[in-house]
């Protein structure tokens, strides 16, 4: 089972490098995919011993997709306040040189 | 006439230097809302109600984790899931927490229509349910911390 989540990872993270190049954005995702691996996992497994329905399974990928999207969202964020803060620097910094 | 002309010229000099100052020491760029505590506060709080309420659940045996049981905690939970999405649509520059928001409440309105049908829930969706509601929660809560 693990081998074919593994597969599955890789093939998704091959296709994302082919289209988003080495960017953040791609390390972010690549991190979150490792991370989430074992929970992947779960879900198959538990598809599999019966514990959640075809129709469950389906809700439950459907979420992990949905934080997948919340927690790429923290990372927009995240670089848009690091621009701001580096902009606003610079701009004060230059108000500073031209005031003495 | 000619000292006239050079206050005249060291008025406009001066006028414009005050002008430039003033634009670049304004010149400042927003890309993100304002960190606001008070969402982290409403976030943690939801956060630990949630927590609560499958823990509670998961002590009882599944016979006693009917819908009714619970439907006063799911109730109170979507009252303060909805004032902060309330308060997310009302801040500017905040579209990235406001879906992140609307995924939490999307989430809440599933899981209370899942548990209305089913009238329970097993140990594994709850165990799952913990999971993803801490993973979303703490993501958020990250997000607004980054505009600090």
């Amino acid at each position: 089972m693990n081998d074919l989540i593994d597969s599955v990872i890789g093939q998704v993270t091959e296709q994302l490098e082919s289209e988003l190049g080495n960017s953040g954005l791609l390390t972010a995702l690549k991190a979150n995919l490792e991370q989430r691996q074992d929970v992947l996992n779960e879900l198959v497994q538990a598809k599999q011993n019966g514990d959640l329905t075809e129709q469950e399974f389906d809700v439950e990928l459907e979420r992990e997709k949905r934080i997948q999207e919340a927690e790429l969202l923290t990372q927009e964020i995240a670089v848009k306040a690091e621009v701001q803060k580096l902009v606003n620097k610079a701009f004060e910094a230059l108000s500073k040189a031209v005031n003495t | 006439m000619k000292t006239k002309m050079n206050n005249v010229r060291q008025l406009y000099v001066g006028l414009f230097a005050f002008i430039g100052m003033s634009l670049l020491s304004a010149c400042s760029l927003q890309l993100v809302a304002e960190f606001d505590p008070r969402t982290v506060v409403a976030l943690e709080s939801i956060d630990k109600k949630i927590d609560r309420l499958y823990l509670t659940m998961k002590m009882l045996p599944k016979e006693q984790r009917s819908y009714s049981k619970f439907a006063a905690t799911y109730l109170d939970i979507d009252v303060d899931i909805r004032a902060l999405q309330r308060r997310q649509q009302v801040r500017s520059l905040n579209e990235e927490s406001m879906k992140q928001v609307d995924i939490l409440a999307e989430f809440w309105q599933q899981d209370i229509k899942a548990h209305k049908q089913k009238d329970g829930l097993s140990d594994f969706l709850i165990n799952r349910r913990v999971d993803q509601y801490q993973r979303l929660i703490s993501t958020i809560i990250a997000g607004e911390m980054a505009k600090k």
